[in-house]
C-alpha cells in the first residue's frame, strides 16, 4: 500500500494512504495530472487546511474510501437532506466552527461526498427557523444597513413560491 | 503653551529621538486659527495635558508621555476616539477632528494606533475581503455569512422558499444568494393581492426603489389607477405577468405594456374592464398596439368575456411570435355566431404562427366538436406539445376528427382531457399508441372510458382475439389522473394501468373510484415505490388497515396522501398510525421512527 505525505498550513506532516488521498480530487489531480510524484518523500504542502481539520477529514476519508461513486446529482436529490447516514451525523456533530472548518477544507480539498454532508447538516439547521434564530445559530453579523432588513422582510412577504 | 512639551528644543530633541525628517509640522497651539475642533476631542486633549502637567520631568523617548504619530503631529489621541476599523487618510479621523489639516506622506500609510497602557504600538491592518475569514491570528473565524458562494447555494438548494426567504434575512450576502440565483428565482413569484399599487404606498414603495428585478408578478384585484415608476425602472426585467380580475384601463395597460420589452408570458383573467372601456372602430387601421412585443411566447386570455375579434386581432398582431395561448372559459357570454367568428380568429392565429405554436388550452371553450378537430387537423406541420381541451361531443362514426388529430400529434408530453364526456375506448387506444412521449395524462371524468380503452384484450364473436396497447407502455408517464373514470374495472386497473413492471411516478389521482379494491394499493405500492402525491379521496372500498399498512411501508416518498370519506378504515387499528402521522405534522422529533419522514400533507376524516 503505497503513501504519501500531506504537509498541513501549520507545518504538521500526514502520512496517508494513497488511496484515501485520492479521495480529493486536489490531490487526485496533483498526483495524476501535473504528476508530483509520492515516492519522492516529499511533502504535499496543503496551506490552506490547519492540522486538526485535516485530521478530522482523513477519519471521513477512511471511513468513506471504499463508497461508490456518487451518481450526477439530479434536481430532486438535491432536495433529500434526510438522508445522511448516522456515522456521518455522528462525525459532524461538531460546534459551528469545527464544521465551517471541514466545509471550508473540503471546499479546497474538492471533496464532492463531504462537502454534500456537510451542506445538507447546515441546511438541516436552517429549516425551520426565522432569520433571527438563524443569525444566533451561525452567529451572522447583521450588516444591512438600518431600516433595510425591514424593507426586504415586507417585500419577501408578498413572494410566494411556483407550483 | 509652557504645560506640554512642544517648545522648540524639545521638538529638537524629538527630531533626534524619533528620527523623523524635517517635515514634523508645527506643533498644535489652542488658539489655533482652524476651525474650532469638537468639544469631544477637545476635553480629552485638555485632560491628557492635565496629566501631564502634573509631571515634573517629562522623557521623550518614552512614547507614553508624547505621543507621536508618524505623521509627526504632538496630538495626544484617546484610544476611545479612534474608530476601530481603518480609515482611509482622507479621512483620518483626528486630523478632521481636531479642524488642522495636515499633510504629510506618512500619513498616507497605515494609521498606527498607539496603546498606552501596553506602551506598545498596535499596527491595524485590515484583512482585505477575500481573507475576510480569517482572523489576525490565522486562525479560521467561523464567518458563515462569507462562505463561498457556491457553498452557499449547495445549501440553500437543499431548503424551502420559506426557510430560504428567512436565511436571506440575515445578511447580505445570503439575500445575495437568495435573490440573484437563477432557479431560485424561477421557483417563485410575487403576487400582490388586493393591495395598492402606486408609487407612495407602503408596500408597492419598496418595490419600486433599489436595484433588484422582480420576473414574476401577479396581480390579484388590484385596482390601477395610481402612477407608479416601478414599470419604468424594472419593466425589462419583468418577463411574466398575470393580472387576475384587475381593475385596469386601455391607457394605463398600454402605458405599462410599453416597458415591458421582455415579457414571455402575458396572462389577463378576467380583466373585463379593460375590454369593456376599449372601443375599437371598425375601419380603424390604427394598431390597438403601437409596438411589438417580440418575446411574449404565451398570451392567456382566460375567462375575459367581453373582447372581441377586433381585440384579439390586435392583440396577436402585438406579439408575432406566440408559441401558446391560452382562451380556456371564453366565449361563454357570446351570442352562438360571436362565438364561431371568435375560435375562427383562434383557428387564425394557430395556423398564422403554426411553426412556432407548441401549447395550446382550448378548455371549457364551447362549440368544440368535430370541425375544430378537422381544422386543427389540417393545420400542417402544427406540433403540440401541451394541450388542454374539453370535448363533450360523441365522437362521430364516420371519419372522426378527434382520432385523425391524435394520429397527427406524435409530440405530446402534456395532455388534459378533463370532463371530455364524449372521449370514447378508440380514442384513448389512438392516444396511447400514438403519443408515447405522454408525461400527464388527466382523463378525470371522462365518463365514456372502460376497459377496453386502457387496453383490456377482448374477443370479438367470432372468437378473434383484439389486442389492445394496455397504458402502462407508455414509458414517460409521471402523471396520471383516472378519477371518476367508473367503468374501468378494478383488473384493468391492476393489470393494464399499473402492470408489473416498476418504474417511476409522481403523482397518481384515484379519486372516487369504487371499483378499487385493496390488492390494486398493494400493486401501487409495489410498482410506483418513488410516487409522490396519492389521491384517494372517496375511494372507499381501497383503503383498508392492510392497505394503509402497505403504503406507510413502501411509499417512502409520499408527501401528500388524501384518504378522506375513506370509511373502511377502522380507527381501532390505524389509529397508531394516524396520530403518529398527525403528530408527524406538528412535531418533528417524531420522523426518525416512522417510515414515513416526508409525508407533509395528510387529509383524513375519521371520527
Amino acid at each position: 500500500m503505497s503513501t504519501i505525505k500531506l504537509e498541513t498550513s501549520d507545518g504538521v506532516k500526514f502520512t496517508v494512504k494513497t488511496q484515501v488521498a485520492k479521495c480529493s480530487g486536489t490531490i487526485r489531480t496533483m498526483l495524476e495530472d501535473i504528476g508530483i510524484n509520492p515516492q519522492d518523500g516529499e511533502a504535499i504542502p496543503l496551506s490552506n487546511v490547519h492540522s486538526t481539520i485535516l485530521q478530522k477529514i482523513l477519519v471521513w476519508a477512511e471511513h468513506h474510501v471504499d463508497d461508490p461513486e456518487p451518481p450526477r446529482d439530479d434536481a430532486d436529490a438535491a432536495k433529500r437532506t434526510d438522508d445522511i447516514c448516522s456515522w456521518d451525523e455522528d462525525f459532524l456533530k461538531v460546534d459551528q466552527r469545527t464544521l465551517f472548518d471541514v466545509m471550508l477544507a473540503a471546499n479546497y480539498l474538492d471533496m464532492k461526498q463531504l462537502i454534500a454532508v456537510c451542506c445538507k447538516t447546515v441546511a438541516n439547521m436552517i429549516k425551520g427557523k426565522t432569520a433571527d434564530q438563524i443569525r444566533k445559530t451561525f452567529n451572522i453579523e447583521n450588516d444591512f444597513p438600518p431600516g433595510d432588513e425591514d424593507k426586504i422582510r415586507l417585500r419577501n412577504q408578498f413572494c410566494e413560491e411556483r407550483r | 503653551m509652557g504645560d506640554y512639551p512642544r517648545s522648540n528644543s524639545s521638538i529638537k530633541r524629538l527630531k533626534e529621538k524619533a528620527d523623523i525628517a524635517d517635515f514634523i509640522l508645527k506643533p498644535l497651539d489652542e488658539d489655533d486659527d482652524g476651525p474650532t475642533p469638537s468639544m469631544k476631542v477637545k476635553k480629552a486633549i485638555r485632560s491628557r495635558r492635565r496629566a501631564t502637567r502634573n509631571r515634573t520631568a517629562v522623557d521623550l523617548s518614552d512614547p507614553r508621555n508624547c505621543f507621536v504619530k508618524p505623521s509627526g503631529s504632538l496630538i495626544p489621541i484617546p484610544i476611545s476616539e479612534l474608530k476601530p476599523k481603518h480609515a482611509f487618510p482622507k479621512d483620518l479621523e483626528a486630523d478632521s477632528l481636531l479642524g488642522e489639516k495636515r499633510v504629510s506622506i506618512i500619513s498616507s500609510f497605515e494609521t498606527v494606533k498607539w496603546n498606552f497602557d501596553k506602551g506598545e504600538p498596535e499596527a491595524e491592518v485590515e484583512p482585505p475581503p477575500w481573507m475576510e475569514p480569517f482572523s489576525c491570528d490565522g486562525m479560521f473565524e467561523a464567518r458563515y455569512d462569507l462562505l463561498p458562494m457556491e457553498l452557499i447555494l449547495i445549501i440553500f438548494k437543499q431548503i424551502t422558499v420559506s426557510d430560504r426567504m428567512a436565511a436571506g434575512e440575515t445578511c447580505r450576502r445570503w439575500m445575495e444568494a437568495s435573490y440573484y440565483y437563477e432557479p431560485f428565482l424561477n421557483q417563485t413569484y410575487y403576487h400582490f393581492d388586493r393591495s395598492d399599487c402606486g408609487d407612495q404606498v407602503a408596500p408597492f414603495k419598496y418595490f419600486s426603489e433599489g436595484f433588484r428585478y422582480y420576473p414574476r408578478l401577479v396581480f390579484t384585484q388590484v385596482d390601477f389607477n395610481k402612477h407608479s415608476d416601478f414599470w419604468f425602472n424594472h419593466g425589462l426585467g419583468i418577463t411574466e405577468l398575470t393580472l387576475r380580475s384587475c381593475k385596469i384601463r386601455k391607457k394605463k395597460f398600454l402605458s405599462i405594456m410599453r416597458n415591458l420589452l421582455n415579457l414571455r408570458k402575458l396572462e389577463l383573467m378576467q380583466c373585463d374592464e379593460l375590454f369593456k372601456n376599449w372601443n375599437i372602430e371598425y375601419n380603424h387601421q390604427e394598431p390597438m398596439f403601437p409596438f411589438f412585443m417580440f418575446c411574449l411566447k404565451h398570451l392567456s386570455l382566460s375567462g375575459c368575456d367581453y373582447f372581441n375579434e377586433y381585440h384579439f386581432e390586435r392583440f396577436i398582431t402585438m406579439a408575432p411570435n406566440l408559441s401558446s395561448i391560452d382562451v380556456s372559459n371564453c366565449f361563454i357570454n357570446l351570442y352562438l355566431s360571436k362565438r364561431i367568428t371568435m375560435l375562427d380568429r383562434v383557428m387564425k392565429l394557430i395556423n398564422r404562427n403554426r411553426y412556432l405554436m407548441k401549447s395550446l388550452n382550448l378548455a371549457d371553450t364551447p362549440c368544440v366538436d368535430d370541425f375544430i378537430w378537422h381544422c386543427l387537423c389540417e393545420l400542417e406541420s402544427l406540433q403540440l406539445t401541451h394541450f388542454k381541451i374539453a370535448y363533450s361531443d360523441r365522437v362521430p362514426l364516420k371519419d372522426p376528427g378527434i382520432l385523425r388529430f391524435f394520429g397527427l400529434q406524435t409530440d405530446l408530453t402534456y395532455l388534459n382531457l378533463t370532463s371530455s364526456i364524449g372521449l370514447s375506448d378508440e380514442c384513448l387506444q389512438k392516444i396511447i399508441t400514438s403519443c408515447p412521449r405522454l408525461h400527464t395524462l388527466l382523463i378525470r371524468r371522462c365518463w365514456l372510458i372502460s376497459d377496453e380503452g386502457v387496453g383490456a384484450t377482448t374477443l370479438t364473436k367470432e372468437g378473434v382475439e383484439i389486442v389492445r396497447r394496455p397504458m402502462h407502455t407508455l414509458e414517460h408517464l409521471r402523471v396520471l389522473d383516472i378519477s371518476n373514470c367508473e367503468r374501468i374495472s378494478d383488473f384493468s386497473i391492476q393489470t393494464y394501468i399499473i402492470g408489473k413492471r416498476p418504474r417511476e411516478m409522481n403523482e397518481l389521482q384515484l379519486c372516487m373510484l369504487n371499483n378499487l379494491s385493496e390488492s390494486s394499493i398493494y400493486y401501487i405500492a409495489v410498482t410506483f415505490k418513488n410516487i409522490q402525491v396519492l389521491n384517494l379521496d372517496s375511494s372507499a372500498n381501497a383503503i383498508t388497515d392492510n392497505s394503509l399498512q402497505y403504503i406507510m411501508c413502501y411509499l417512502t416518498e409520499l408527501r401528500d396522501l388524501n384518504i378522506v370519506a375513506c370509511t373502511k378504515v377502522s380507527p381501532a387499528r390505524s389509529r397508531p398510525f394516524i396520530i403518529a402521522m398527525i403528530t408527524l405534522k406538528t412535531n418533528k422529533q417524531i420522523n426518525k421512527t416512522l417510515h414515513n419522514p416526508r409525508l407533509n400533507h395528510f387529509h383524513v376524516a375519521i371520527a
